[in-house]
């Protein structure tokens, strides 16, 4: 737990050690500023009206923008500071960009980086939002394919040993394997004397003098 | 007394047995199954023990009695083989390791009845000592797989939540 | 070695044996094939999303465009157009969340564009295309005071904007903008040295009208708003209503087209108007005190409209406006449902062919607007569902023929004969349906509809909702279908608490033949006093109607136990730390409990968190004992949230699994409370402090202070985990915490958890993820149970709603990724967002006020109500719906597996004893 919490703390200090540079959005110059851009549909087969499905979100809802019907927008009565500027659209991707507005009213758009937050890779401003990909919400449904079927490890593994059960037998059968293996067996048992035979003859060996001194000592009755 | 009587009786026709045997021997016919010449030959020096049939009843009986030490081997091979992952193959082969020991215990009357002769009651000590070794390595193999519940973690499951005492309700005052 | 190859090939021979039979076994378990994610053809299926518009603030008929609709501009600053023929939504624009999207003014339709403004200062007017929603026009209004906003009027004309700002004692200042482009065309000034903060005026476009003066002798004042040298005019009250009216006098302006004023005298007895003009017409007619008024234009002449409504009818009286003449073919009288007090909010009246007819467009006093075409009401829409303030989800009751089988094995009476001649008088009663159904009588009259009834799996429900406006809705989770609506009167939200109405659930649908009650708590609208009003929630019927308590409540609680009849009383805490019962008749029965119950209250303003018990009470009255105190740093922090578990959860497992097989148990304190303040820190920046509080004992369990970390924060406590977001303002992003409580590897006590007896604090294991997105809303999927994993439901602030599982912000999540614990992920610091975990894939729901979850009859899932600006209802299953099959589970294939399994197991039986007699005989 310590070491989670030192970890962390690391992380928040690392970053925060990087990230004064672009702490300036606490001054108090009150100018507004205008943020502009254009949204571009998915090229193929964009729905009749996607700007009315789309609008343009700084951070999480603070600010909004509409889209014209060309896709450009603008989001207006600003302050200086640092807003992510994502695109809310229920079918397609878009990939957030954080904007910078410094006191002068300079700007300057980037990719979001939310672990690094120093790192900068400068996007162009005006921002010009493309989607990435469309959405994809659903799974796709499983068909049965005959291929999957045999495929299947289960299914590979039923059948393997049903073709060893088939084959082997057919193997035994062929008289030359079969010498074979009676050799191996043979070879294999050359000097292997027999368990039971050992313990038999070891234990048997015993008793029958046992049983001789048993036998005697009757016969002494 | 008395089994040394049967074992006389027994004797005689088994004797004749072997005899026949004896006088076929030139005769080609093809071995029985299970005999291998090799082990003839191996046993033919002291074959004069061998036609003792007293000795073949006892070395058929500790056959029988070793055959769960014997699979101890292969146990541990199998074991070696299915690893310490829980998944179907390994689970079905421990399944199977401890099964037939226990079934083999519980089938113990049926199988005593084929042995014979002076060693049963040690025959039949080290046939119920084997299947008890391999219960034992498939408890092991269990052990070592993580089934079996020597852990407070696998009775978890059946800790009854604590019974609530206090009850308490509130949050901001509504007015 | 043979024998050992020998056995090793009858192991294996018997091995595969068997395992061919587990595998049987392991392709049926197969084709259950469980599934998490939505399929496309389930679309619809268990969902369901009801949108709304709000509250209507402003209202045109768009008659210049091709399609005839309605513009509304609403409280929920939102802009939307609605259908003339059914009242769906054409489209909607969602402006921004409070005060920086609060639509100002609307106009301009008449015009053929749209042009709004909203927000606070600096003020965006938009300009929108009317037919699409398109914005085609956006600026900011650049100079203005940022007092005096509220005191701004907006006039929207010939595509020029108006801000007309009251500059007092001085002078009106009236800017022009050119409402497009946003240039500034003129700047006047209207000398209007009269107009003080108290005068009253209203715009009554050219003209401000300003009432001035005391209740005896009031002067109403018109200035030209377009013409600098005019002077004021003035009209004194007595030419308006003649001698002997009495003040004090209220100023309104009518709506319509047209420059009129109403003036309401003797005490809103009655008022009168006044055409504003150059020379202004008073009307010499008493109209009725409460009547709402408005003027509508009918071939070029001007129509006053009058709605009154009593009863339960809505009357509108239209006359003409200057000779008061009576117009009985365009006066309508209408009685509906969903009308209640309405007033004209927007009206047209255009020539037809068979004459005129008129369109009005009603909002009524409980936000629901209708669309009255000539005594007929065409549609109606129930906005009040877009302001959802309490929700409960509650279980249909068990149809008429279960519950005749309840009733028959009752447990209350043993009796052998009793039971046999109950059991006969079923018998007799079902063969009499039965030869009804058979003779095809009329059917029997149910009392329920028939498809409002139990379902086997226990998820189809019924979702009571209480809205802002005190209306009661019952919707079913089926389709969304409004089975009932209820309309409190007289009622408000608890100030204090963001005007939320508490809502009770006393009893269940479980206990035939007690009917289930729900129980809401609020304000007395006049008085302020607490009132009980208590219902039935699955048909809608008032109860005991409404009670009024005559003291004002503190807090509230609902009991765990029941009274005989199975009804849960409330426990009533008012201002004076006097605790009530709600039954009467459970005071015995919250007595018998009182020992062990306590109650805490969290003062926002003040800061203080106090407890309460109620041991010292008597069997005949509840004695409530102040036990502990607490002061949160009141002078630069406030508390925000205070968040206690959901009083049904169950927790199945006591502990955790760590990676060496021992248990970690858990502390789960059912009395622990979490509370959020945030403020200013010591050093001027934004902190947020977290404390576990049990609120039994006032024992401080854990806090932790944030710093330079701001809201929205949310908070979602259950089991023994909180997990809580916020924003950092450091790294400028969205992060999620998460705290985890255990008590250790031994159980302190096993048996009973005492919130005095415990000592030791628990261990709390905490981490912190960064989200990539901004969070409207979180709160945990709940089961029966509590064998099923959590999710956590969070509405995102791009419409849409994830469903995050717990794993991913369990605090234990290792950071060196060598340390594995079973079902544990490796750390990574950004939850990433799946988009298969998006439960409502493209209906995105906007402005979500809250997420309600309800364990279902099924233990692997959670229903989920999700409302705000948008109503959405879905079902989720977060460990994978493990008790169910799946709804294409393919029953064919199974007989065909199984057919031909038996098939061949039989045909390979002969096959092998044939063979086997074949050997034989070789």
């Amino acid at each position: 737990m310590y070491k989670s919490a030192i970890f962390l703390l690391f992380i928040i200090v690392s970053t925060s050690n990087k990230c004064v540079i672009a702490e300036n959005d606490e001054d108090t110059s009150t100018d507004l500023y205008v943020i502009e851009g254009k949204v571009f549909p998915w090229e193929n087969g964009a729905p009749n009206g996607w700007q009315l499905m789309t609008h343009v979100m700084a951070n999480g809802g603070e600010h909004y923008g509409f889209l014209r019907e060309d896709g450009t927008f603008i989001i207006s009565n600003v302050p200086s500071g640092s807003y992510i500027i994502e695109v809310v659209n229920p079918n397609c991707v878009y990939e957030p960009v954080r904007v910078e507005i410094n006191s002068k009213g300079k700007f300057r758009a980037r990719k979001v980086n939310l672990i690094q937050t120093s790192q900068v890779i400068q996007v162009p401003y005006p921002l010009k939002m493309r989607p990435l990909t469309p959405f994809r919400y659903f799974q796709v449904r499983e068909q049965w394919r005959v291929t999957d079927f045999l495929f299947n490890p289960m299914v590979l593994m039923m059948i393997l040993p049903l073709l060893l059960i088939m084959i082997i037998p057919k193997i035994m059968n062929d008289p030359e394997t079969r010498k074979e293996m009676e050799q191996l067996n043979n070879f294999t048992n050359y000097n292997m004397p027999e368990m039971s035979e050992v313990i038999t003859s070891f234990l048997s060996g015993g008793e029958k003098q046992k049983s001789k001194a048993v036998k005697a000592a009757k016969k002494r009755q | 007394m008395t089994a040394i009587k049967q074992n006389t009786k027994r004797s005689k026709w088994a004797l004749d047995f072997a005899h026949k045997n004896k006088q076929e021997k030139n005769v080609d016919i093809a071995s029985p199954p299970g005999y291998t010449p090799a082990v003839a030959l191996f046993h033919a020096v002291d074959s004069i023990r061998e036609s003792d049939s007293n000795h073949l009843i006892i070395k058929k009986s500790w056959d029988l009695a070793l055959g769960p030490l014997k699979q101890v081997p292969m146990n541990l091979f199998i074991m070696y083989m299915a690893g310490n992952s829980i998944s179907i193959f390994p689970i079905m082969m421990v399944g199977m390791l401890i099964i037939r020991p226990v079934k083999a215990l519980f089938t113990l009357q049926q199988t005593f009845k084929v042995i014979e002769g002076t060693h049963a009651f040690g025959q039949k000590f080290v046939y119920f000592l084997g299947q008890l070794v391999n219960i034992a390595l498939a408890l092991y193999k269990c052990q070592s797989m993580g089934l079996l519940p020597t852990h407070a973690s696998d009775w978890l499951a059946f800790v009854e939540p604590q019974a609530r005492l206090e009850y308490s309700s509130g949050g901001f005052i509504y007015v | 070695m043979a024998p050992f190859v020998r056995s090793f090939r009858g192991n294996i021979h018997r091995f595969l044996i068997d395992v061919q039979i587990l595998q049987y076994l392991i392709i049926l378990v197969g084709l259950f094939n469980l599934s998490l994610c939505l399929y496309e053809d389930q679309v619809g299926k268990f969902d369901w999303k009801q949108n709304y518009v709000g509250k209507i603030k402003f209202a045109s008929f768009d008659t210049v465009s091709a399609a005839k609709k309605i513009i509304v501009a609403t409280e929920e600053n939102v802009i939307a157009a609605l259908n003339l023929k059914s009242g769906q939504i054409l489209w909607r624009r969602v402006l921004e969340k409070g005060y920086a999207g609060q639509i100002r003014a609307l106009g301009g339709v008449t015009d053929g564009d749209l042009v709004s403004v909203s927000g606070g200062v600096p003020a965006i007017v938009r300009a929108w295309d009317l037919a699409t929603g398109h914005i085609l026009h956006e600026w900011p209004i650049a100079e203005q005071n940022h007092d005096r906003i509220k005191d701004v009027k907006w006039h929207i004309k010939d595509g020029t904007l108006h801000h007309i700002l009251p500059i007092y004692n001085s002078a009106v200042e009236v800017t022009s903008y050119d409402s497009k482009t946003g240039d500034k065309l003129k700047t006047r000034r209207v000398s209007a040295p009269f107009i003080t903060q108290e005068t009253e005026c209203v715009l009554v476009a050219p003209y401000l009208a300003c009432l001035k003066g005391d209740s005896s002798l009031a002067v109403l004042l018109l200035v030209h708003l377009f013409d600098t040298h005019s002077q004021p005019q003035s009209v004194t009250i007595n030419t308006i209503f003649g001698a002997g009216a009495q003040g004090p006098y209220h100023l309104e302006s009518v709506l319509g087209e047209e420059p009129i004023v109403s003036i309401s005298a003797d005490n809103n007895q009655r008022k009168r108007i006044l055409l504003v003009g150059e020379v202004p017409v008073p009307i010499q007619r008493d109209i009725v005190g409460d009547a709402t008024l408005y003027v509508v234009s009918v071939d070029n002449e001007n129509i006053l409209l009058e709605t009154t409504y009593k009863n339960g009818v809505t009357e509108i009286v239209a006359s003409e406006l200057l000779t008061s003449k009576s117009m009985p073919n365009i006066s309508t009288s209408v009685t509906h449902n969903s009308l209640l007090s309405p007033t004209i909010i927007a009206s047209v009246c255009p020539r037809q062919t068979k004459g005129v007819t008129c369109r009005h467009l009603l909002a009524s006093e409980d936000h629901s607007v209708a669309l009255l075409q000539h005594n007929k009401l065409i549609w109606a829409r129930e906005e009040a569902l877009a302001n959802v303030v309490a929700v409960e989800i509650i279980e249909l009751p068990m149809s008429d023929r279960d519950q005749e089988i309840e009733t028959e094995f009752d447990q209350k009476e043993r009796d052998v004969l009793s039971m046999m001649f109950r059991r006969v008088g079923s018998q007799l009663k079902q063969a009499k349906t039965f030869l009804q159904s058979m003779l095809s009588f009329t059917p029997q009259q149910s009392n329920q509809r028939m498809d409002l009834v139990r379902d086997k799996f226990g998820l189809h429900k019924m979702i009571v909702l209480v809205t802002s406006a005190g209306k009661l809705y019952g919707i079913e989770t089926r389709k969304g279908e409004i089975i009932w609506q209820l309309r409190v009167r007289g009622i408000r939200g608890f100030s204090k608490r963001s005007d939320a109405i508490i809502l009770y659930v006393q009893r269940g649908s479980r206990h035939f033949p007690y009917p289930p009650q729900c129980a809401l708590l609020a304000e007395d609208k006049q008085t302020g006093e607490g009132i009980v009003y208590t219902f039935n929630p699955i048909t809608g019927q008032p109860l005991d109607g409404l009670v009024k308590l005559g003291y004002r409540i503190k807090q509230s609680m609902l009991l765990h136990v029941t009274t005989d009849d199975f009804l849960r009383g409330i426990l009533i805490f008012d201002i004076r730390d006097k605790v009530h019962v709600y039954p009467k008749s459970a005071t015995a029965i919250a007595a018998s409990i009182a020992k062990n119950t306590y109650i805490f209250t969290a003062d926002q303003t003040t800061g203080i968190l106090s407890g309460y018990s109620l041991s010292y009470s008597t069997s005949q009255e509840l004695i409530s004992h102040k036990v502990w105190e607490l002061l949160l740093s009141p002078k630069n922090q406030k508390i925000t949230h205070v968040v206690s578990k959901n009083p049904i959860e169950r927790v199945h497992s006591q502990g955790r699994v760590l990676s060496d097989r021992s248990v970690l148990y858990k502390y789960i304190n059912p009395n622990l409370v979490t509370i959020v303040t945030e403020g200013v820190g010591h050093t001027h920046k934004n902190t947020l402090n977290l404390y576990l509080l049990d609120a039994v004992s006032g024992a401080m369990i854990f806090s932790i202070m944030h710093k330079r970390v701001r809201g929205p924060v949310h908070v979602v406590h259950s089991e023994n985990w909180i997990v809580y977001s916020y924003f950092n303002e450091k790294s400028r992003r969205t992060e999620i915490a998460s705290l985890e409580l255990y008590e250790g590897k031994i159980q302190s006590n096993t048996t009973v958890f005492s919130s005095l007896a415990t000592t030791k604090l628990p261990i709390v294991e905490r981490q912190a993820f960064i989200f990539p997105a901004a969070i409207e809303s979180m709160r945990e999927t709940i089961t029966e149970k509590g064998i099923t994993s959590k999710h956590i439901i969070v509405a995102l602030a791009n419409g849409g709603i994830l469903e995050l599982p717990w794993m991913m912000v369990d605090p234990r999540r290792p950071i060196n990724p060598e340390v594995r614990e079973e079902g544990v992920i490796p750390y990574m610091p950004e939850i990433p967002i799946h988009m298969d975990a998006i439960i409502n894939y493209n209906q995105s729901v906007f402005r979500v006020s809250g997420i309600h979850t309800s364990p279902s009859g099924l233990e692997s899932t959670c229903l989920v109500f999700v409302h705000g600006l948008d109503l959405f209802y879905t079902r989720v299953a977060p460990s994978k719906t493990f008790d169910v099959l799946k709804e294409d589970f393919d029953y064919y294939l199974i007989v065909i597996v199984l057919a031909a399994l038996l098939i061949s197991s039989y045909i390979t039986k002969k096959l092998a004893s044939q063979k086997a007699q074949k050997q034989a005989w070789k």
